[in-house]
C-alpha cells in the first residue's frame, strides 16, 4: 500500500479542467517526481493533497485512510507537510521563529522539545547564520530552505516540495539532492515538483508527468526519458540529462 | 391595505433604491480602479450636500447653478484632491492601512463639516425637496416630484455609467481586474489619470446621492446620519461583490423595496412591536451582514504577500515591567497636578487605552480587523452593570471580561470566513446593530444615564485613576506574555500566511476564536472601567460614529499610536482624548482639533508602524542602539548570549568578525553575495 494514494481527482476552475481524473501514488521511503510544463496542474495537485483546493471528483488517501474533504490543518496533523512555489514563509518572523512555530504546533500533540528540534533543523539546512533575520529579507533560495525546515518541523510522513531548487546556487542544489535522498532513506515519502530535470532524474525513484491536467506518463527516470510523448510534450530531447 | 398603497410604496421604494444605487455605484467605481474601499464615501456625499445647501439655501443661488457648482465643480475637485493627496500613496500598502486611511478621511470630513457648518446649528439645517412638496397624480396615488426626480437621476446614472464603461479608458481599466497599477500602465492606460477620474466620478455620485436623499430623511442634513447612509451603499455594492454594477443596482432595489414595504407594514399596524422597528431601522446593516456571509469568499488564499509586512516589537518582560511601573507613577503624579475636567479626561485616557490595547493582539498580532472593539467595551460595561448592579464591585471587571469575551468569540464564529475588508465590514455591521438595538433598547443606557458605582475603597478620583492604570499595566503585561509565547507566534503566523499556518497543522478556527474572545474581553474591561470612572455612561460613549469619542476614531488612533505596540495603545488614547480637550481649553484652535484626528489618520499611509515605533526608530538612530530584540522580535534574545550585531555571524559558538568571514569565504571560494549577504 502506498503512503499517498490519489485516485481519479478532477478539479474544474470554471470551464477549465485543471486536473482531469488524475491518479498518482507516493511510497514511503522514496522520492516521487511530479513534472510537467507550466500550467499542467502540479501546484493544483499540491493544493488538492493538502486540502487547500476541494476536488470535484476523486479521492485522496493517506496511509489507507480517506482524507478527501478533511480540513487542511487536520491533514497536516495526519502527517502531510509542504512548501509553496510562491513563497509563503512567515515574512515578519525570523527564520528561527518560522521553524519554531511549526515545532510548537507539533508539540501540542507530543512532548518533543520544540527549541531543540528547531536548532537541529537550522543546523541541518545550514540556516544557522541567518537564524535571527527576518525571513522576508532573505534571498528566495534560502527562504525556500526555511520553508523546507518549517515543513520538516511538523515531522511529516509525506513532504510535498514545490520547486525547492529554484533560486538555489549549484552547490546549494547539490546539498538539496543529498538532503532529499537522506530524508527518503529515513522513511519519509517525498513528492517533488521541480523544473530542474537533472535533479529530478537523480533523486526520484518514480516520476509522474502531468500535461494539461492529465497524467501523460509515469515510471522510473529511465522510462520517462525514453517516453516519446514526454519528449514531445515537455523534455524536448533526451540530451537534457546527458 | 389597498392596491394604490402598495403601488405608492413600491414607487417610493424604487426611488430610495435609486439613491442607494447611485451611491453604491460610486463605491464600486473607485474600488475597482484603485482597490480602495472608501469608508468615507458617505462623508463625501454629506459634504457635497452641505455645499449645495450653502449655495442654494444660504446664498440663494438658483437651483440649476447651485447644482452645477456642487456636483460638477466641488464634488469632482474633492474627489481629485482625495486621490492626489491620499489614495495615490496607498498602492502596495496593507489592507489595514487602506481601511484606516479612508476612516481617517471620514473622521476628518466630519470634522470639517462641524467646523464650517457648525454643529451648534441644531436641529440640522433643512435641504428642500426638488419642486417642493408638489405631487403628481399617478394610478390613483400622489407621488412627490422629488421622488420622480430621484428615479430619473438613477436611470440617467445607470445609462451614463454604462456608456462610460463601454467607451472610455476608465471603463477599460475597470473591466480589467486591476491588481497592479504598473501592469495596467504597460497596457497603455495611464493609471494615475484613470484613478483620478474614477475618484472624481465616485465623488460626483456620492454627492448626487447625498443631495437626493437628504430631504427625504427624518434628520435631513444630520451629518452623522448622512455619513452612515453609506452603509446602504455598502450593502448594495456587496450584492454586486464590489464588482458588478448591474448586481449592485439589484442589491439597491432589494434594499429599497424591502425598507419601503416594512414602512408600509408599520403604517398598517396601529403600533408596531419593538422588534419590528428594530429590524426596520437596521435593515441595511442586516442585509450587509447577510450578504457578507452568503457571498462566496475566497478560500484560504495562496499568494505571496506583495505588501511590506509591519513590524511587531517584542520587548522583554523587564522592559515591560519598568515601563508599566513608570506609567503608574507618571499617571499618579500627573493626576495630582490635575483637577476637574482635566483629571476626568486623564481617567478617560486610561480607560480608552485599555480598549485600544484590545486591538494589539487582534489586529496588531493576528491581522484581524475589527471595527467593533468600542462596541465590545459597551457590551462589557452594560452586562457588568446589569449583573453586579450600580453599587460597583471588582467582580464587575470579571463579568465584563467574560461577557464581552464570550460575545466576541460568538461574533467571530460567523466572521471566521471573512478576512480583510470583509471582516471590517462585518464587524461594522455588528457594531451598528448592537448600537441600534441593544444600546438604544435600554432606556437608561440610550440616554447615557446608566449609573455605575465604584467599590468604597476606590471611591476617590485619584485612587481609581491609579487602579485603572494598574489594570492597564497588568493587561498590557498579559498581552506581552502572549506576544512572547508560542501563542503569539501563532497569531503572527496567521497574519503573515494563512495558507502556510494551516499546512503546518494550526487550527485557525480555534486561534481566531480565542484571539477575538481575548481581545473583546480586554475591551469589555475598558468599557466597564470607563463607566465606573464617569459614574454614568451610555450609547453615546460606545457609538461607532456618533458621540465625543466614536469607535471609528478609536481604531484610527490605535493605528496611529501603533496597532502592534502596547505603548501605542496608551499614546493613541492620549491623542484621542487630548485633541478635543485642547480645543475646549484653547477655543482658538478648537476648529483645528476637530479635524486633527482625521489629519493624523490620513498621514498613516507614510508611516504604517505607528507613532511609537517611529519615535523609537528616531531615538535608535540618534544613539546607535542596536538592540534588535524590540525591533525584529527575534527569539535569540531569550538566551543570555552577548548581543550580536547585524554585521557579525556566529561561527562555531563564537562571534566571527566580518574580516574573519571574508577570509573564510575566500577559502571556500564563495562571495558573500552567494550567501545573500550584501558585501
Amino acid at each position: 500500500m502506498s503512503l499517498l494514494e490519489v485516485s481519479d481527482v478532477t478539479v474544474r476552475f470554471g470551464g477549465n479542467l485543471a486536473l482531469d481524473a488524475v491518479s498518482l501514488q507516493v511510497s514511503a521511503g522514496s522520492v516521487t517526481g511530479l513534472i510537467g510544463p507550466n500550467g499542467a496542474g502540479k501546484t493544483t495537485m499540491f493544493n488538492v493533497i493538502t486540502g487547500l483546493q476541494p476536488v470535484d471528483a476523486g479521492r485522496v488517501a493517506l496511509d489507507g485512510t480517506d482524507i478527501t474533504g478533511v480540513r487542511p490543518f487536520r491533514r497536516a496533523r495526519a502527517g502531510i507537510a509542504r512548501t509553496f512555489q510562491r513563497l509563503e514563509s512567515f515574512g515578519s518572523m525570523t527564520v528561527r521563529e518560522n521553524i519554531l512555530v511549526a515545532a510548537e504546533v507539533r508539540r501540542d500533540r507530543d512532548g518533543a522539545a520544540p527549541r531543540m528540534a528547531t536548532d537541529a533543523l537550522l543546523d541541518r539546512l545550514s540556516l544557522g547564520d541567518v537564524a535571527d533575520e527576518r525571513t522576508e529579507e532573505l534571498p528566495t533560495g534560502r527562504a525556500r530552505l526555511v520553508e523546507i525546515a518549517r515543513a520538516l518541523a511538523t515531522r511529516p510522513k509525506l513532504l510535498l516540495l514545490d520547486e525547492p531548487a529554484s533560486g538555489l546556487s549549484e552547490t546549494e542544489g547539490d546539498g538539496l539532492a543529498v538532503l532529499l535522498t537522506e530524508l527518503a532513506q529515513g522513511g519519509l515519502g517525498i513528492l517533488l515538483v521541480e523544473h530542474d530535470v537533472p535533479l529530478v532524474m537523480r533523486v526520484c525513484a518514480q516520476i509522474f508527468v502531468l500535461d494539461f491536467g492529465a497524467v501523460l506518463a509515469s515510471g522510473s527516470a529511465r522510462e520517462i526519458q525514453a517516453d516519446r510523448n514526454v519528449q514531445e510534450a515537455y523534455l524536448g530531447t533526451t540530451e537534457v540529462v546527458a | 391595505m389597498s392596491f394604490s398603497e402598495i403601488l405608492q410604496f413600491t414607487i417610493l421604494g424604487l426611488a430610495t433604491a435609486g439613491v442607494y444605487a447611485v451611491a453604491a455605484s460610486g463605491l464600486v467605481v473607485t474600488y475597482q480602479t484603485s482597490g480602495i474601499f472608501n469608508f468615507a464615501h458617505g462623508a463625501v456625499g454629506m459634504i457635497v450636500a452641505y455645499v449645495y445647501w450653502e449655495l442654494r439655501v444660504r446664498q440663494h443661488l438658483p437651483a440649476p447653478l447651485a447644482i452645477f457648482l456642487a456636483l460638477f465643480v466641488v464634488a469632482p475637485l474633492l474627489g481629485a484632491l482625495i486621490e492626489r493627496l491620499l489614495m495615490r500613496h496607498l498602492s502596495g500598502s496593507s489592507v489595514i492601512t487602506r481601511i484606516v486611511v479612508t476612516i481617517g478621511l471620514l473622521v476628518g470630513l466630519l470634522g470639517v463639516a462641524r467646523v464650517v457648518w457648525s454643529g451648534d446649528i441644531t436641529p440640522p439645517p433643512n435641504l428642500p425637496r426638488f419642486f417642493g412638496d408638489n405631487v403628481v397624480r399617478f394610478g390613483g396615488v400622489n407621488l412627490p416630484w422629488h421622488q420622480i426626480v430621484v428615479l430619473i437621476c438613477a436611470v440617467l446614472v445607470a445609462v451614463g455609467l454604462r456608456l462610460i464603461l463601454k467607451s472610455t479608458r476608465l471603463g477599460v481599466a475597470m473591466r480589467a481586474v486591476v491588481d497592479d497599477r504598473e501592469l495596467t500602465g504597460l497596457n497603455g492606460c495611464n493609471p494615475a489619470r484613470t484613478s483620478m477620474s474614477a475618484w472624481m466620478l465616485g465623488s460626483f455620485l456620492a454627492g448626487l446621492a447625498g443631495i437626493l436623499i437628504a430631504p427625504t430623511l427624518p434628520g435631513n442634513l444630520d451629518q452623522a446620519t448622512l455619513t452612515l447612509l453609506v452603509i446602504n451603499a455598502f450593502a448594495a455594492a456587496m450584492v454586486g461583490r464590489l464588482r458588478s454594477l448591474p448586481m449592485t443596482f439589484v442589491g439597491a432595489i432589494i434594499l429599497g423595496l424591502a425598507s419601503s414595504y416594512m414602512d408600509l407594514g408599520a403604517a398598517q399596524m396601529s403600533s408596531s412591536p419593538g422588534w419590528y422597528d428594530d429590524v426596520r431601522g437596521s435593515l441595511p446593516v442586516i442585509l450587509l451582514f447577510v450578504v457578507l456571509l452568503v457571498i462566496p469568499q475566497e478560500r484560504i488564499k495562496v499568494s505571496a504577500a506583495t505588501e511590506k509586512l509591519g513590524r511587531i516589537p517584542r520587548p522583554s518582560f523587564r522592559k515591560g515591567i519598568i515601563a508599566g511601573v513608570s506609567l503608574v507613577i507618571g499617571v499618579a503624579v500627573v493626576g495630582q497636578l490635575l483637577q476637574g475636567a482635566d483629571l476626568r479626561a486623564l481617567g478617560v485616557v486610561v480607560a480608552l487605552a485599555i480598549v485600544m490595547l484590545s486591538y494589539v493582539p487582534l489586529t496588531g498580532y493576528a491581522g484581524q480587523i475589527s471595527l467593533a472593539q468600542l462596541t465590545f467595551a459597551g457590551l462589557g460595561a452594560y452586562v457588568a452593570v446589569v449583573v453586579v448592579g450600580p453599587e460597583g464591585s471588582l467582580l464587575g471587571l470579571i463579568v465584563a471580561f467574560v461577557a464581552a469575551g464570550v460575545i466576541g468569540a460568538l461574533v467571530a464564529l460567523p466572521a471566521l470566513r471573512l478576512h480583510g475588508l470583509y471582516l471590517a465590514l462585518g464587524t461594522m455591521a455588528f457594531a451598528l446593530v448592537v448600537e441600534n438595538v441593544i444600546f438604544a433598547g435600554d432606556q437608561n443606557f440610550s440616554s447615557g444615564t446608566r449609573a455605575f458605582g465604584r467599590p468604597s475603597f476606590l471611591a476617590g478620583q485619584h485612587a481609581y485613576l491609579i487602579f485603572m492604570t494598574v489594570v492597564f499595566v497588568v493587561l498590557g503585561l498579559g498581552v506581552l506574555a502572549l506576544r512572547r509565547g508560542s501563542y503569539g507566534r501563532r497569531l503572527q503566523a496567521l497574519k503573515d500566511s494563512p495558507a502556510a499556518s494551516a499546512t503546518i497543522g494550526m487550527n485557525q478556527t480555534y486561534v481566531k476564536l480565542a484571539v477575538f474572545g481575548f481581545s473583546a474581553g480586554i475591551a469589555g474591561i475598558g468599557g466597564y472601567l470607563l463607566g465606573c470612572w464617569k459614574g454614568q455612561v451610555g450609547q453615546s460613549d460606545f457609538s461607532l460614529i456618533n458621540g465625543a469619542l466614536p469607535g471609528l476614531a478609536v481604531l484610527l488612533l490605535a493605528v496611529v499610536g501603533g496597532i502592534a505596540v502596547i505603548a501605542g495603545a496608551f499614546v493613541g488614547a492620549v491623542f484621542l482624548v487630548a485633541m478635543p480637550r485642547l480645543g475646549e481649553i484653547f477655543p482658538s484652535i478648537n476648529n483645528l482639533m476637530l479635524i486633527a484626528p482625521g489629519l493624523v489618520g490620513v498621514t498613516l499611509a507614510r508611516n504604517p508602524d505607528g507613532a511609537v515605533m517611529q519615535a523609537v526608530d528616531r531615538v535608535r538612530e540618534r544613539f546607535g542602539d542596536k538592540d534588535d530584540d524590540t525591533v525584529d522580535g527575534s527569539v535569540a534574545a531569550d538566551r543570555d548570549d552577548p548581543p550580536v550585531g547585524p554585521e557579525d555571524f556566529v561561527v562555531g559558538g563564537r562571534t566571527a568578525s566580518t574580516a574573519e568571514l571574508a577570509a573564510l569565504d575566500a577559502g571556500l571560494g564563495v562571495t558573500r553575495e552567494d550567501c545573500g549577504v550584501p558585501a
